[in-house]
């Protein structure tokens, strides 16, 4: 039974703010690459064509079940323009890769603190970013070229998507991205071996570049998405905590973290937080996770996680791709069952894989249809 | 929680530099949804 656009919205409602809906509602994770490569388009062609990828989709959506998604691709035209070192697409399929990088340097940090959106446009930019950094007409022209080509690629598929979206009455529950403030020192400022060492050598600088990066985290989401509400919510991913000390992690991490959640769940939104990896450590910390929070994991028994946290938060995710690929369909249909039993009861949770499905390789497409589709029929609360 | 840096010129309690305070009904929206892109765009290709 296909339901309507209401009915997924007001059932997506009811379970991000840990009710009851009629059915556990199906939250698609197969990125548009998986959707280019199941309609049969050619991943480096299409990958530079928007329209193209809002047609897999369309051919995605009609094939296989979900209620909701959401997603925002790396296009290779944005990143080939603006020259990045950050974000590189392979040569052989234009899958945009993501190599370690350092724009920021130690020695830097004072500068960063001081005023982190000038230290960004004048020192880590053109680190990362060298064309948009060239001098004269020649870097305005590659600026402005970098932003057309950011806007274009946006708008038509995010056009695109939002028309099939109208057609199959599926709703997008994601809406802009950012990260959190200890991550964004991580991921492109200092990297991974760079801000490793800092946690141990300067504890107090890197506490501090969080907390000047709050604010721009702040700022940016409600640019990102500018309408307070439960749907679409911003999206979230944590990177670091993993691969930290617990005490690392309550010192440096989640202050500033925490801060940025109460800060966007008092102004009404709804956040979908991606807990990568396993963070059964950090369990007595997520019960303070308020409602309003889509709690999305990747590695933790959704059984024990209902237990810890379900009933502040709405849970969705742990599904594991890898048996999509490599099990009969029959398994992958019972896993899902087993799933289901654990975190479903009472409501408050979403199905979902426990990563983004990104190619062929990573899941059967009969695989796939089959789980979602026996979630629909099973997932019905009686 | 305010934003602050010397390279955004939002128009916040000041008028921007070119701009009479009789205007900020007209202006004042409009020019800082243009500091908001920049910043959003600059901004996006640090994560």
């Amino acid at each position: 039974m296909k339901l309507s656009a209401e009915q997924r919205t007001e059932m997506l409602k009811k379970a991000i703010m840990c009710e009851q809906p009629e059915r556990v509602p199906v939250v698609s994770k197969a990125e548009p690459s998986y959707a280019i490569q199941y309609a049969g388009y050619d991943l480096k062609k299409a990958q530079w064509d928007p329209a193209t990828i809002v047609k897999a989709t369309d051919k995605m959506y009609t094939d296989i079940y979900c209620d909701a998604g959401g997603n925002m691709p790396r296009f290779p035209l944005v990143y080939k323009t603006n020259g990045s070192k950050a974000f590189v697409p392979r040569e052989s399929d234009n899958f945009v890769q993501h190599p370690e990088v350092t724009g920021l340097l130690a020695e830097e940090y004072d500068q960063y603190i001081k005023d982190p959106f000038k230290c960004i446009v004048e020192t880590v930019m053109p680190r990362l970013y060298p064309k948009l950094a060239v001098g004269g007409i020649e870097g305005g022209l590659n600026l402005l070229r970098a932003m057309i080509a950011d806007n274009q690629s946006k708008a038509e598929y995010l056009g695109g998507l939002a028309e099939i979206g109208k057609k199959h009455g599926i709703i997008n529950i994601r809406r802009g991205a950012i990260e959190a403030p200890f991550d964004f020192v991580a991921d492109l400022l200092r990297g991974f071996t760079g801000v490793s060492m800092d946690i141990r050598r300067d504890p107090a600088r890197l506490q501090a570049a969080a907390e000047a990066t709050l604010p721009l985290m702040y700022k940016l989401g409600k640019i990102l998405n500018p309408t307070p509400g439960t749907i679409p919510s911003l999206f979230i991913p944590l990177h670091m905590p993993s691969y930290m000390r617990t005490k690392d992690f309550e010192k440096l991490y989640w202050p500033t973290f925490k801060k940025m959640v109460d800060m966007f769940i008092a102004d009404g939104y709804t956040l979908q937080i991606f807990f990568e990896k396993n963070w059964e450590r950090y369990y007595d910390y997520l019960q303070e996770m308020p409602k309003g929070v889509i709690a999305y994991f990747e590695e933790d028994d959704m059984g024990v996680v209902k237990e810890k946290i379900g009933k502040n938060v709405c849970i969705m995710g742990n599904y594991p791709i890898t048996m999509l690929r490599l099990n009969t369909k029959q398994q992958c249909i019972d896993k899902a069952k087993e799933i289901i039993d654990k975190a479903a009861p009472g409501g408050g949770y979403l199905f979902c894989m426990d990563k983004s499905i990104l190619t062929l390789d990573d899941a059967k497409p009969e695989n796939l249809i089959a789980v979602s589709e026996f979630v629909h029929e099973y997932g019905v609360y009686k | 929680m305010k934003l602050n840096s010397e390279l955004l010129k939002y128009w916040d309690d000041a008028p921007v530099e070119g701009y009479k305070p009789e205007d900020e009904d007209i202006v004042k929206e409009p020019l800082n949804k243009v500091e908001d892109q920049l910043f959003a765009f600059v901004m996006s290709l640090m994560y």
